[in-house]
């Protein structure tokens, strides 16, 4: 699209407007948006202050700035919620789980994209149909397999729970990066004599890096945020994950507006992390499914 | 989604190596490179989510605590789910969120619409609306449990500018804990949309704009006839995304929030097949309800597909 049509859309430019009412129609729409956006942001604000007040300061006025700034709340976060353990609970299962996805998607993707062999466009399809089960819906018998397998309470269950749930967008995403590489590159790779493994790891995986870190960056953030499988497959507490840890945490004690907020903060560090520096990474991957 | 048929294939290294170099054994081997590929993800998928699919719709006939084997008793659990007035709640709660899809089509489409018109500030617009799709909603609902509580922010901000009046238990009050809910799913869920509207807008053709212009149309007719018609695929995708959302995503949300209260008031089917399965143990029964959610849903996603196609053939 050339720049002139972009040009010619700048109707917000000023002096362009010359009718009041139209004017006062757009400062309205303008007020809605920075409400919105105001909605948006205030959590952030809200949770750090009251994590870094004490509860009466709260009480005084709970929406407002604290007083004096305390960090009574987030040590008692770590003794008497155990968020650094809930944390490391999560990171043990979340990273094996993205790291086994990423192997996983990178090689059955690299196999639907770039080989020929039967069953090729029934197994996308297949893939693609998975994709749309709602995970609330199989909770059951997913439950039962890795009962059955005796990994229930067991971070291995929950490991591969999550890389069966995520795999299907995985190997899609993957795939549709993966469709942009070249058959000639390919082609010339195994001429060299480079084996399938060779030309996927050399030729095909540098290619398309954007694209794994796309892949890495939205499963981590989906599995930490996760809740009905880790609520369900590690019922222990030895186990328990930091969104689980939070959400029973929150219910048992109501005084603790302060030690929540500061667990809720803490775990709130990942993903903000990847919202600030990957936010381009994690909108084309949402975006991929849509434009198709 | 489907290979297109332009897509680069290597025939496989069966052909690069060629006939001359390689044995027939190794020409074998070779044809079964996508296999071996392939045979670590199809397994886990079989086992975990093929397999399970099917297995759902067997516990469904059966009476099963998660201890004891599965217990066969025929079509009981349909019979019962029919007199359910738990079941029937949820659902109804279900259809009510279902009814606002076009709330939750259009803000975040009137959004993207902004966005891409450069309204003052729209980079941080963006960014700003797209920040709560990265929290989880445990954060969520943790956040708007203290923000809404009675002596909460919000009452605050309601009494400091003299509408002291509105102040309530948000999300403790029948008829109006429901709709809370429902409103910080939409605002949770917003970033996606106007995401994937936005980059479908900034992909559509200028030049038929254009041209629609040229030919006279009032900004109301493009809008409708030019633009609407060719984002009428993205909107589809989107409703179906939203309909699979709002029967599988309130869970965490309403476990942390409201924990289906007061009452039943916010119990959805999701919140529901949970409760029934383990905090009652009843899995058996709640498999029942899983398979009615599908249903449900595959019946409801046909549906919001068909009427946008309706609209497509009304435009023309």
């Amino acid at each position: 699209m050339s720049t002139q049509t972009v040009a010619g859309r700048a109707r917000w430019a000023p002096g362009s407007a010359a009718r009041i009412g139209r004017r006062g129609r757009r400062v309205a729409v303008w007020l809605i948006f920075a409400t919105l956006a105001a909605s948006t942001i205030y959590p952030l604000f809200f949770l750090l202050s009251t994590a870094l007040r004490t509860s009466e300061d709260y009480r005084r006025a709970p929406g407002g700035l604290p007083h004096e700034l305390t960090f009574d709340n987030v040590q008692r976060a770590f003794s008497e919620m155990d968020i650094g353990r809930l944390a490391l609970n999560s990171l043990l299962v979340v990273v094996p789980a993205v790291l086994l996805l990423t192997v996983l998607s990178c090689l059955a993707a690299y196999a639907l994209v770039h080989f020929e062999f039967p069953l090729r466009r029934t197994t996308l399809a297949i893939v693609a149909a998975l994709m749309a089960l709602p995970p609330a819906a199989i909770v059951i018998p997913i439950f039962k397999a890795i009962l059955d397998v005796n990994l229930l309470n067991n971070r291995l269950g929950l490991i591969l729970a999550y890389a069966a749930l995520q795999l299907p967008f995985s190997i899609f995403l993957l795939a549709s990066f993966m469709r942009a590489v070249p058959g000639e590159l390919l082609k010339a790779a195994m001429l060299d004599g480079a084996g399938p493994l060779r030309t996927l790891w050399s030729v095909v995986l540098p290619l398309v890096r954007p694209g794994l870190l796309t892949l890495m960056t939205l499963n981590f953030l989906f599995l930490w945020n996760e809740f009905l499988y880790s609520l369900v497959l590690l019922q222990r507490e030895p186990e328990r994950t930091m969104m689980v840890g939070i959400g029973q945490f929150q219910g048992h004690f109501d005084q603790s507006l302060g030690i929540v907020s500061a667990g809720l903060m803490m775990s709130m560090i990942p993903p903000l992390l990847i919202f600030f520096f990957f936010q381009r990474d994690l909108a084309r991957g949402l975006t991929t499914g849509a434009l198709k | 989604m489907t290979a297109s048929p332009d897509t680069p294939s290597v025939g496989g290294p069966a052909q690069v190596r060629g006939p001359a170099r390689g044995t027939r054994l190794r020409r074998a081997a070779a044809r079964a490179t996508p296999l071996f590929l392939l045979a670590p993800a199809l397994a886990l998928l079989a086992w975990l989510m093929v397999f399970p699919a099917a297995d759902a719709v067997r516990l469904a006939f059966t009476d099963w605590d998660g201890f004891s084997d599965p217990k066969w008793i025929g079509l009981d659990n349909f019979k019962d789910l029919l007199s359910d007035d738990r079941f029937t709640q949820a659902l109804t709660h279900n259809l009510i969120i279902i009814a606002v899809l076009p709330i939750w089509i259009a803000v975040p489409y009137s959004l993207a619409w902004g966005l891409h018109r450069k309204i003052p500030g729209w980079r941080f617009f963006r960014f700003a609306f797209f920040l709560p799709v990265v929290l989880s909603p445990v954060v969520i609902g943790v956040y708007y449990g203290m923000f809404l509580d009675p002596n909460g922010p919000f009452n605050g901000l309601l009494r400091a500018i003299g509408l002291g009046g509105l102040a309530r238990e948000w999300t403790n009050e029948p008829g109006i804990a429901l709709p809370v809910v429902i409103v910080i799913v939409i605002w949770w869920t917003l970033g996606i949309g106007v995401l994937i509207f936005l980059s479908a807008l900034s992909n559509l053709d200028g030049e038929l704009e254009d041209a629609a212009r040229v030919d006279g149309a009032s900004r109301w007719q493009i809008q409708r006839h030019v633009i609407f018609w060719q984002m009428r695929p993205v909107i589809q995708f989107w409703a179906i995304i939203i309909v699979i959302l709002s029967f599988t995503s309130f869970f965490p949300l309403i476990y942390t929030l409201t924990e289906g209260g007061p009452g039943f008031a916010t119990a959805t089917v999701d919140f529901y097949l949970y409760q029934e399965a383990f905090d009652n143990g009843n899995l058996g029964y709640a498999s029942a309800v899983a398979v009615a959610l599908v249903v449900v849903i595959g019946s409801v996603s046909g549906l919001a597909v068909a009427l946008l196609r309706g609209r497509r053939k009304a435009i023309r």
